[in-house]
């Protein structure tokens, strides 16, 4: 970085922090307003509403999903085998593809951009994927039914990845390794991967956050309950009682269903993992790494 | 090797390279033997969209009825009150949807503490983890007229009196742009970032020692590096201008029926209109018809890009 | 419904906080049509029945049989449906091994519970369908059996019924069991029984006590009354909100007699006892009271200003204080739920005495077969079983003896606590006469009820609208409902001007049209009766 500030800068930067912070209350208030909700008694909850100290503590919400942990524990052991599977591969796919793309002398490029363009235009629907995917390849309730469906690739990211290859890494980089005799997959694999880091992170990231976050290939492809992910257990009872408080009168219904604190709680446990993955995504996120290169 | 396709690259740029082509087409065929899966066999899924269903003889080769599923979309008299308030939401999504994240990483850019970088980042992007339902939730902890925050601490107090949000049209717009910035600026704002982080330093360092402005620099260097990443983001919006985040319609105004004229979206009314009736074909109708219009309208827009400026269209 | 309803409530009683929410084939409709929930009637408490029952199998079954009922053909898988909250409960499959213990031995028979949740199962287990899955056992709970006929996805049971389940046959003879349209069976229905309606509100007995009521549980009461209830409960509790308007559930229902003729009342309905009028259910005179009603509560600080959208449970409501008392079915089953649950006495005033209209909303759920059956003899064989064994039966709904109830009296069980962690299922089929009540035998109360609401028949009785050629009108009209009823059934918006827009945009949407076909038909069955 180069070393003196002008007082420009320095106004600048305070902006950035000024702006950062809003931002940053904005998203935590209502974070910090869900794990205090998750703490509250229920009844105090109900009657009194949300408070950003629990106005009648109570762990009783997190007790319970405590006695219910051999199951959510067995989701959590299946999300995160899927969401590291699934974004690694993803990850492998999304960069030869946006690589292949990001060439302008090999014919046919254009149309097969457009095909992938397409591809984000129009889908025929959950059906008729679901019957391609449970008659043709027979993957319901196996693990594959959790990361190959829909979430595997898709054609947004192919783009931003293709974009970022063919606008911020310098062509001589590739040339120059050409000359030296590197070959196509090599020069993908030494000079362009490491240099793609920002996007990659990014692209990783969306993917990671999808797979965390997917119910609905869960919802169609197993039944079998110890493939369950977290989201699907969550997101479904969550959805169920909501359903179920606003359409029913009866008493004994609503008896069973998991309290407001309760479900505060289990969007909690829901979110705290990806909090603590997220860090490692940062890393990549860094300045500096193409000009280093060019220089070098 | 090595040797021989040294020398194959070396001659004229206009030739094509087979060599070099063959590993790339390799290259491409994982990801296109998926998305062929994935995608395209699937389309064949739209016909549903003109059938008559019947799972006896099974769901795709039930007989065409032509467009009689399009029909209950017209039936009502509010269709076009619903299409203005889909078209409208998103146009307005995709200007401050465009406009704030970029400003806000452009902001990002320049924090150079990298433990207040980390903590910013992780901490917006919160709200883009959380699901419709529970945003649906905290939405209401603060907005709901009984026990929310805003009527308990603040208006309350204040005038004595409560609003309830949820049968107050006239907030809902501004409310539920906001709610969708506050959730999907974490992600927003990191996709520009990563174009902004691809950017060499050098061209700033120029900059700066031709005396540019920081607002020069923005103007000259960081925003021309965004503009194909902009155009791809508007297009691709431009194709969903029909289509609606039915959690951000549906859920977080609760459904309440008096704020409809605002929060009706096509999504919302179609599942509202096909509740009991299990039609498939009727629903997949009405997204036919929202990705054709999209498709349509893409085109437009991409030809128009590329009139102006070529190498901007995105294909 | 009602045993679904039961069953979940007798759950639900013990517990208190329960990831496992099951709430079988019964959950709630998701049309919110302007019916009230949870009608229907209670068991008669017979359980010497089943014995006899169970060896009256004729017909076909007999051929696979030994004298003894020992089955003696090749056993086959029928694959059924398993509404849950989103979570499989965790003895789920220990309560299947036990169900097929007997099944196998008796009727071949090996079931297979394929769990899905209430919230998605109308998308999902058609998809399933569609993709060619086995199925041999549907619940159609939300919509009806209707939209599942018209699209073909499920197959007429007549003949299947007739070979192979004399006591369904012979039960269907006395009660109403069947789903029938043009001349065929399409479901059997989830639970039995006269299909009872009533309305209600029910109250803690010591608020009305402290307010210096001296009503008991049945008394008669009217709208007026409860305008005079509420303002003194509000007095006592000015932090509580008396009248329980609340969440998109429709309660006008339970103010007025009324009959949908199996269908949501989008497609109009007979208003009282005598009429055989359809007319517009929501410009009704009494359906317009119900609102003046509810806005006038509402302006009084009765209701929660979040009423039409709030999604706090009635439970949770009622146990902090929030809620004191909510329209509700007068039912002894409800009552003594409601006992256990709040841990306080309650009573329930009448606003409609007990009656019998076509079908009651809540019973609208069927068992049906759908086309990717691979066992459908299997599967009736099945449901004949679930109605006419009572071992059968209460495997279904309350699990394993000693592991998830104890008996308590002859009729009469305690739940334990793992019914809630592990099997807190309401029974999915079955009849009441052969199930065990939870704490409390209140069949003689329930025999009373039944009797004076079959005494009470709508002249609908026993018909059934047919929807399928208004289907695009309808989905109109539902939209409009959708956009309306909560705020207005809850007092929430302005009922002057809102309730002549909803009106108005009813007949835009052509509620007169779907009105005019559905008299035609039921002018045309009167004429053939």
């Amino acid at each position: 970085m180069s070393g003196v500030r002008s007082r420009e800068d320095k106004a600048f930067v305070a902006a950035a922090h000024i702006v950062m912070i809003i931002l940053t209350i904005c998203a935590l208030a209502p974070f910090v307003l869900m794990i205090s909700g998750s703490l509250t008694d229920n009844d105090a909850l109900v009657k009194n509403g949300y408070q950003f100290i629990p106005s009648v503590f109570s762990a009783d919400a997190y007790a319970y999903i405590l006695q219910e942990w051999a199951q959510i524990g067995n989701a959590y052991l299946v999300t995160i085998v899927v969401t590291v599977t699934g974004t690694a591969v993803s990850l492998f796919l999304v960069s030869t593809m946006g690589y292949g793309l990001a060439q302008d002398d090999v014919p046919g490029l254009n149309i097969i951009f457009v095909l992938v363009i397409i591809t984000m235009l129009f889908n025929g629907g959950v059906v008729s994927s679901y019957i391609i995917y449970s008659n043709l390849f027979h993957i319901k309730n196996t693990i594959f039914a959790l990361i190959i469906p829909n979430l595997l690739l898709n054609g947004f990211n192919i783009m931003l990845v293709r974009n970022y290859m063919r606008n911020s890494i310098p062509r001589d980089l590739s040339e120059a390794a050409e000359i030296d005799g590197a070959g196509q997959f090599r020069i993908y694999l030494t000079v362009v991967l490491p240099l793609s880091k920002p996007i990659l992170a990014t692209v990783g990231l969306l993917t990671a956050v999808g797979y965390w976050n997917d119910w609905t290939n869960g919802l169609y492809y197993v039944t079998d309950n110890t493939l369950y992910s977290v989201q699907q257990l969550l997101d479904q009872m969550n959805k169920s009682v909501q359903y179920l408080a606003s359409h029913s009168n009866i008493v004994g219904l609503n008896q069973n269903l998991p309290s407001t604190s309760i479900r505060m709680a289990i969007a909690v446990v829901g979110i705290l993992p990806i909090i603590i993955a997220y860090p490692f995504f940062q890393k990549y996120f860094e300045k500096g790494i193409t000009m280093g290169a060019v220089k070098g | 090797m090595k040797q021989g396709s040294a020398a194959a690259v070396r001659p004229a740029k206009r030739r094509i390279r087979w060599k070099k082509a063959i590993v790339i087409y390799l290259m491409l065929l994982p990801g296109l033997i998926y998305l062929l899966i994935n995608n395209y066999l699937p389309m064949y899924g739209v016909t549903i969209a003109f059938r008559k269903l019947d799972y006896k003889k099974g769901i795709l080769r039930s007989p065409f009825n032509g467009f009689e599923n399009f029909k209950f979309l017209f039936s009502t008299n509010d269709i076009w009150g619903i299409v203005r308030t889909t078209v409208l939401y998103n146009l307005v999504f995709i200007v401050i949807g465009t406009v704030f994240p970029i400003a806000v990483a452009i902001l990002f850019n320049e924090i150079r503490n990298l433990k207040a970088q980390k903590i910013y980042q992780t901490v917006i992007l919160l709200p883009y983890l959380m699901s419709w339902v529970v945003v649906s939730y905290l939405v209401f902890a603060f907005l709901s007229a009984d026990n929310g925050f805003i009527n308990k601490t603040l208006i309350e107090p204040m005038t004595g009196n409560t609003i309830s949000f949820y049968q107050e049209k006239g907030i809902w717009p501004f409310l539920l742009t906001f709610v969708n910035q506050w959730k999907s600026i974490g992600f927003s704002m990191v996709l520009y970032l990563s174009t902004i982080l691809g950017i060499g330093s050098d061209y700033y360092e120029a900059a700066r020692v031709d005396g540019a402005t920081k607002w020069q620099q923005i103007k000259n260097i960081t925003l021309p590096f965004l503009k194909p990443t902009v155009i791809t983001m508007v297009i691709l919006s431009v194709s969903k201008i029909f289509f609606s985040d039915f959690g951000l319609f549906y859920q977080v105004p609760k459904n309440s029926g008096t704020l409809y004229d605002v929060t009706q979206t096509i999504d919302v009314y179609v599942y509202n209109a096909l509740m009991n009736q299990n039609n498939i074909s009727m629903s997949s109708a009405a997204s036919v018809l929202q990705a054709l219009i999209g498709f349509v309208l893409v085109l437009a827009a991409n030809g128009i890009i590329r009139k102006v400026s070529r190498e901007d269209a995105i294909f | 419904m009602k045993k679904m309803i039961r069953n979940v409530c007798v759950a639900a009683m013990t517990a208190l906080l329960a990831f496992t929410t099951l709430t079988g084939c019964g959950g709630q409709d998701a049309q919110s049509g302007g019916q009230n929930e949870g009608s229907g009637t209670q068991a008669s408490g017979q359980n010497e029945e089943s014995g006899a029952a169970g060896g009256e199998q004729t017909g076909v079954v007999e051929d696979s049989q030994t004298a003894d009922g020992e089955w003696t053909g090749e056993v086959e898988k029928v694959v059924m449906t398993f509404l849950t909250g989103g979570v499989e409960p965790a003895d789920l499959g220990m309560v299947q091994d036990a169900i097929n213990e007997i099944t196998t031995k008796k009727i071949g028979v090996e079931i297979e519970f394929r769990p899905v949740s209430i919230f998605e199962a109308p998308a999902t287990v058609p998809m399933w369908i569609g993709g060619g899955e086995q199925i041999d056992l549907f619940c159609a709970a939300f919509t009806g059996v209707d939209p599942f006929i018209s699209l073909n996805m499920i197959e007429p049971m007549t003949d299947l019924l007739a070979q192979n389940a004399p006591y369904l046959e012979e039960f269907s003879q006395e009660s109403p069991l069947y789903y029938e349209k043009n001349g065929d069976v399409y479901g059997v229905r989830v639970t039995t029984n006269s299909g009872r309606v009533t309305g209600g509100y029910l109250f803690f007995k010591e608020d009305l006590e402290a307010a210096g009521f001296e009503y008991k549980d049945g008394d008669q009461i009217t709208l007026d009354d409860l305008d005079v209830i509420f303002a003194k409960l509000k007095e006592l509790y000015p932090d509580s909100y008396p009248a329980g308007l609340f969440g998109s559930t429709s309660r006008a229902g339970m103010t007025m007699v009324y009959d949908t003729l199996g269908a949501t009342a989008s497609s109009g309905a007979l208003i009282g006892l005598d009429s055989t009028e359809v007319v517009n259910y929501y410009a009704s005179e009494e359906y317009k009271s119900f609102l003046e009603h509810a806005r006038g509560w509402y302006e009084k600080g009765y209701v929660l200003q979040d009423a039409a959208t709030t999604d706090i449970s009635l439970n949770e409501s009622m146990t902090s204080g929030l809620l004191r008392g909510y329209f509700n079915e007068y039912d002894p089953f409800l009552r003594e739920t409601a006992n256990i649950t709040y841990g306080k006495e309650v009573l329930t005033l009448v606003l409609v005495e007990p009656y019998a209209p076509s079908v009651a909303p809540a019973l609208n759920e069927y068992w049906t077969i759908p086309v990717t059956a691979a066992h459908p003899e299997a599967a009736v064989r099945l449901l004949n079983l679930a109605f006419s064994d009572s071992e059968v039966d209460n495997l279904f709904a309350y699990g394993i003896e000693g592991v998830h109830y104890e008996k308590t009296g002859e009729n009469t069980i305690q739940q334990t606590e793992r019914t809630t962690s592990s099997y807190a299922i309401p029974g999915q089929m079955g009849i009441t006469q052969h199930r065990y009540y939870v704490s409390v035998d209140t069949s003689a109360e329930d025999e009373a009820l039944d009797a004076l609401a079959q005494s009470r028949r709508t002249k609908g009785y026993g018909f059934f609208y047919d929807a399928t050629a208004m289907t695009t009108q309808i989905t109109a009209i539902d939209a409009v409902v959708a956009k309306y009823q909560a705020a207005l059934e809850t007092g929430s918006v302005d009922l002057e001007t809102e309730y002549p827009k909803f009106l108005q945009e009813l007949e835009a949407a052509g509620i007169n049209e779907v009105i005019a076909d559905k008299q035609a038909q039921f002018d045309a069955w009167l004429n053939q009766q």
